[in-house]
């Protein structure tokens, strides 16, 4: 797991107003690889990937993307930064108002000067990737949820990115949807070379692609590994998420005083 | 103690919250624009937030009109001098009635309309999405509609002034026989261009600004929910009648009090 890292976080600390979300968090990606990070709902996933794409700023600690320190990056670096990376929305965010083609072409007529007839080669290039050349001249209010989100993945690599940031891409789909979407994420992950990083709580279809994963949980790296070391974990932490089970060091009660004496109390 | 503490903190979160909308307000407005696609984002913006206005703003001005010919008709009767009345309604329009109740419809109709609409690309991520694609929404959404408020309002008040006048003509004139001789000579006899045009015009040019300066940066704060869109919505309404009602006070005070 050294050999080339893409992606490098530091004893990286973030905190929101009081609440601490990530507390010392340490983690590598190497270039070519699909990166699972997982945790329970609220844990701060979608977060964490803001804090890589410099979305957000972390109090201490270093994100380093290529070797280039994010968190100290002027907004214009960023911005070129990101013409490298890419993030795939949990809600897909197609702009509303152009159709499927102007979306996947929008990255392109902003960051290149290539003539109109290339552009569109490209993008239907990248549409049939995803599955979609014939969708092309629908609105996104006309998509399903998981064509706006294919939609979507084919913009983000419209650039060809280094690096694709998927938000909880399985959330909300039928197993169906589920299922192209797995193979897509595979698949451009091979085809083009990219490093995924894929922020999920589907155990069972993240486990399936992913080449090494990060459990984390209330703002600790709890477990690491690849998808059978976590599977055979005994930390019952790791244990918990990974089989679901309902009641375990996560508590299936939200902190609550005596049960008994709430039911007894006369004066509510 | 607590109450002393409390205004404090009020204070100093009305200070930030202004503080960084002026820089807000300065990051887009004058940040380096880009040339490339700059006509094709304005006029989309000048027809979403002018040319769907106009409707509401031809209807107001025509009854504000006809209201303003109907009551000054007859308190100016009873003087004998229902002359007067051309100059009445257009002092009245090109003064007060037209920059402030266009204002007030413009924030109503586009500005509720904007925040709406921002607060939305929020919502489902698309500024987000836009910086992730290497683009600064606070040009490429927010520069834009800031330039085309603050533009569009004078325009929609010459109009709504126009209209107005014309219902005014319509009543005093054609239905309780004023003549249009004097109707139409005393006002062109008692409006002034630079002191009484001009000034319409400035008020409506600050109107502008504010009201469009108010519903886009609520937008571009609002907390990203569904309940998060309407509370940003109504603050946007409420802020811009109050700030224009205020600013109008002092504009007039500067303008007409001798001040």
């Amino acid at each position: 797991m050294t050999i080339d890292p893409i992606l490098e976080i530091n004893h990286l600390t973030y905190a929101r107003g009081e609440r601490v979300i990530f507390e010392d968090i340490s983690l590598k990606v190497t270039r070519g690889q699909i990166i699972g990070v997982m945790g329970p709902s609220g844990t701060g996933k979608t977060t964490l990937l803001r804090l890589i794409a410099g979305l957000l700023r972390p109090q201490t600690g270093s994100v380093k993307v290529n070797g280039a320190e994010v968190t100290q990056m002027s907004s214009r670096e960023l911005y070129i930064m990101r013409k490298d990376m890419s993030m795939l929305f949990q809600s897909g965010a197609l702009f509303t108002g152009l159709n499927v083609y102007d979306n996947v072409a929008f990255p392109l007529r902003e960051h290149t000067r290539l003539p109109e007839n290339i552009i569109r080669d490209i993008v239907l290039m990248k549409l049939q990737a995803v599955g979609l050349r014939g969708a092309a001249y629908l609105q996104p209010r006309e998509l399903s949820g998981g064509m706006n989100r294919r939609v979507a993945l084919a913009r983000s690599i419209a650039l060809d990115p280094a690096i694709i940031l998927y938000d909880e891409p399985f959330t909300g789909q039928d197993p169906m949807t589920m299922g192209v979407l797995i193979n897509l994420i595979k698949l451009l992950n091979h085809a083009l070379g990219m490093t995924s990083i894929i922020v999920s709580h589907d155990v069972q279809e993240t486990a399936s692609i992913a080449d090494y994963i990060y459990l984390l949980s209330g703002g600790h790296i709890v477990g690491e590994g690849t998808p059978d070391e976590l599977f055979n974990s005994t930390v019952p932490q790791v244990k918990q998420f990974m089989q679901g089970l309902p009641d375990g060091p996560v508590p299936f009660h939200y902190p609550a005083g005596d049960y008994q004496q709430a039911l007894l109390a006369e004066n509510v | 103690m607590n109450a002393i503490q409390s205004l404090g903190r009020a204070t100093l979160n009305w200070l930030e919250t202004f503080g960084y909308s002026t820089l807000f307000l300065f990051a887009s407005m004058f940040g380096r624009p880009r040339f490339k696609n700059v006509w094709t984002l304005l006029s989309t913006q000048f027809y979403s937030v002018g040319v769907l206005s106009l409707v509401i703003i031809l209807c107001s001005g025509f009854f504000v009109g006809m209201v303003l010919g109907l009551q000054g008709y007859t308190t100016l009767t009873k003087f004998g001098a229902s002359q007067a009345i051309g100059q009445l309604v257009a002092l009245s329009l090109v003064r007060e009635l037209g920059p402030v109740v266009g204002a007030l419809l413009f924030a109503g109709r586009a500005g509720s309309a904007l925040t709406a609409e921002i607060a939305l690309m929020k919502t489902t991520e698309q500024l987000d999405s836009l910086r992730m694609l290497g683009v600064d929404p606070l040009r490429r959404v927010i520069a834009p509609r800031l330039w085309a408020g603050f533009i569009i309002l004078p325009i929609l008040v010459l109009i709504f002034n126009a209209v107005a006048i014309f219902g005014g003509y319509l009543v005093a004139v054609e239905w309780l026989n004023v003549d249009a001789g004097a109707f139409w000579g005393n006002m062109q006899a008692s409006v002034d261009f630079s002191d009484d045009i001009v000034n319409g015009i400035i008020k409506s040019i600050v109107f502008g600004l504010l009201v469009t300066w108010i519903a886009v940066f609520q937008g571009y704060t609002a907390v990203p929910t569904a309940e998060g869109i309407g509370f940003a919505t109504t603050r946007t309404v409420v802020y811009s009648s109050l700030v224009i009602l205020g600013a109008d006070f002092v504009l007039t005070a500067v303008m007409f009090g001798g001040v």
